[in-house]
């Protein structure tokens, strides 16, 4: 099985596009992250839901902490404002520059092992200047049951 | 008879050029320290063997042994210790303890920091205490600020009471012979006079931002902080050991560093663990970092710089009624030049030249102790006097929060003045009690 069959396309992120973009696209496609591209349209990086949820709301302070926090946290929650500025804020700035891709012929456990590597649930399908789609786990493991189910039929 | 100095100038010379280019380096960050220190001691060592001042055997005994192991061990017990979440514990407890008085949080927090810095390593307690001091606060609805403040100072100078609370204590104590008891017995009542002091004046100076933002409950649970409480138990027991033999190591003839590696032993065998995650998170840099500076030094002793030096030194020293001035202006140099760099290499320096005036006839017991309470209470002067007060400010800056953020012209608003207020009191108890340093 080769990662194209399971490639999903999806839009992808330009410069100047809002973070509200970004998450309506991510929903949209069932995805945590999406391709961006450069005004030439060529592929340069990626957006990830969890970097920037990571660098916008979670204070450092949390991360060591989280464990037990209990749910009388109001003071450290995000207030309403900053949740409505962070929306209107451009991607730009939340690019990252390392991204996981693999050609249209990789075979799956190509895209799995480089999902592993780069701490990401998603793989880019990229033909040479060409985006394809995004691969992710849920795709694989779907592909997975149902090549099981046609084995067994 | 003592050898003349004179012959040896153009040895000095280099010796003294080289060490003030190392420091130069090390001190300008235009390279890590570590690094600057490898390059120094690569440099003496080179040149030192090529003129003939300095050879890689002296090189090798110039390496304090006990200092580098006492280091290393405490800082594997400590790796192994981080992980099990007691420190997180314990600041909750603390947190909760004070009520939410904002006063009260800090004197705890504070206590608590000091305590843990008499025994490991201060860096180590900041960096798990500044996240969690900003969590607390916030729920309270406090400015973490005076909070990162204090506890970065008082952890300095809790460290500075024991022999093994901070790096320049090993450093006296392994040269002096100064076994732990003896440091706690010397250091400890004047540190204590200094922490009271230190958090009242805290207290006032910071007495807008201690005020109570309504009744909040600290919500964390901390028996959710103890991620492993059977290592936990463990460790304690092997810390609970480590602090005993630390009291008993002068009757049981045992090096302090040989007690710190008894406890690694003692861990290693009760916890078993993975080898890998214990030597990777070990500061080895600093462990490299004094080893250079302990061969630099080296170079400039064997040249009889600091001989030299020391003999300048000792002409004051001898005089009568001139000791005491003597340590309160070692105490006061120390204290203003830790502020300004770090404490190591000043320390590391100053070691020979007060070890070498013992041959001068000079009691040198008193300068131990002057030496120790500067490089102590220096690092209190300024952001960069300490590596836990750049610890704190990093997480004042990280957490987000404006009117948190350290910035160096607010400590030197803030920790100048407590730097003094500590030293004058030093230096009126060293007058007062000065018999009690006489040995």
């Amino acid at each position: 099985m080769i990662l194209d069959r399971l490639a999903k396309p999806t839009e992808v992120m330009r410069p100047g596009m809002q973070v509200s973009s970004f998450f309506e696209r991510c929903i949209r496609y069932n995805v945590s992250g999406l391709p961006y591209v450069n005004e030439q349209g060529i592929l340069c990086g990626r957006l990830s839901m969890r970097h920037l949820f990571r660098e916008t709301c979670i204070p450092p302070y949390l991360l060591r902490t989280a464990h037990f926090l209990g749910d009388d946290i109001d003071a450290v929650n995000i207030p309403h404002q900053q949740a409505f500025d962070l929306l209107a804020r451009s991607v730009d700035p939340f690019v990252l520059k390392q991204y996981a891709f693999a050609s249209p012929n990789s075979p799956i456990i190509k895209g799995l092992a480089m999902m592993e590597q780069f701490g990401t649930n998603y793989i880019f399908i990229v033909d040479g200047s060409d985006y394809h789609g995004i691969v992710t786990r849920q795709d694989i493991a779907r592909r997975m049951i149902e090549a099981t189910k046609d084995f067994i039929l | 008879m003592e050898e003349p100095l004179v012959s040896t100038t153009q040895q000095m010379w280099i010796a003294g050029t080289i060490l003030f280019a190392a420091y130069g380096l090390i001190f300008s960050e235009w390279m890590h320290r570590a690094g600057a220190a490898i390059v120094g001691a690569v440099v003496m060592v080179g040149i030192g063997t090529w003129i003939g001042f300095y050879s890689q055997e002296q090189a090798i005994h110039a390496l304090d042994g006990n200092t580098l192991l006492l280091l290393a061990g405490m800082m594997m017990v400590v790796v192994m210790l981080r992980p099990t979440g007691g420190f997180e514990y314990l600041a909750i407890r603390i947190a909760k303890w004070s009520k939410g008085d904002p006063k009260l949080l800090l004197i705890y927090l504070c206590f608590a920091v000091s305590v843990i810095s008499m025994f490991l390593d201060n860096v180590t307690t900041v960096l798990i205490f500044a996240p969690l001091t900003v969590l607390i606060t916030r729920i309270l609805r406090l400015n973490p600020l005076p909070y990162l403040m204090a506890q970065a100072m008082l952890s300095n100078i809790g460290g500075a009471a024991t022999l093994v609370g901070d790096p320049p204590n090993l450093m006296i104590g392994s040269t002096a012979g100064i076994d732990f008891t003896h440091f706690l017995l010397k250091m400890g009542p004047p540190i204590a006079v200094i922490w009271i002091a230190t958090v009242g004046l805290l207290l006032l100076l910071f007495r807008e931002q201690l005020v109570g933002q309504g009744r909040h409950t600290i919500d964390l649970d901390e028996r959710k902080a103890i991620t492993d409480p059977v290592g936990l138990k463990k460790a304690l027991f092997t810390l609970v050991i480590i602090v005993a033999l630390f009291f008993t190591h002068h009757h049981l003839h045992l090096y302090p560093a040989f007690v710190a590696f008894i406890g690694v032993a003692l861990l290693f065998l009760l916890v078993r663990p993975n080898p890998e995650p214990v030597f990777g998170k070990m500061e080895w840099s600093v462990l490299v970092f004094f080893t250079g500076l302990f061969i630099i030094v080296g170079g400039v002793e064997s040249s009889g710089l600091l001989a030299l030096i020391g003999e300048q030194l000792a002409i004051l020293a001898q005089q009568p009624g001139m000791l005491l001035a003597t340590c309160i202006l070692l105490m006061w140099v120390a204290a203003l030049l830790s502020a300004i760099v770090d404490n190591i290499p000043f320390t590391v320096a100053m070691i020979p030249i007060v070890a070498g005036l013992e041959g001068h006839g000079v009691n040198i017991a008193p300068l131990w102790w002057a030496l120790a309470i500067g490089v102590g209470l220096g690092g209190n002067g300024s952001h960069i006097g300490a590596t836990a007060n750049i610890i704190c400010v990093a997480e004042s800056e990280r957490c987000g929060i404006p009117e948190a953020r350290i910035t160096p012209m607010l400590w030197l608003r803030k920790g100048l003045p407590t730097m003094l207020f500590g030293l004058l009191i030093s230096s009126l108890l060293f007058t007062l009690f000065f018999d009690h340093f006489l040995e």
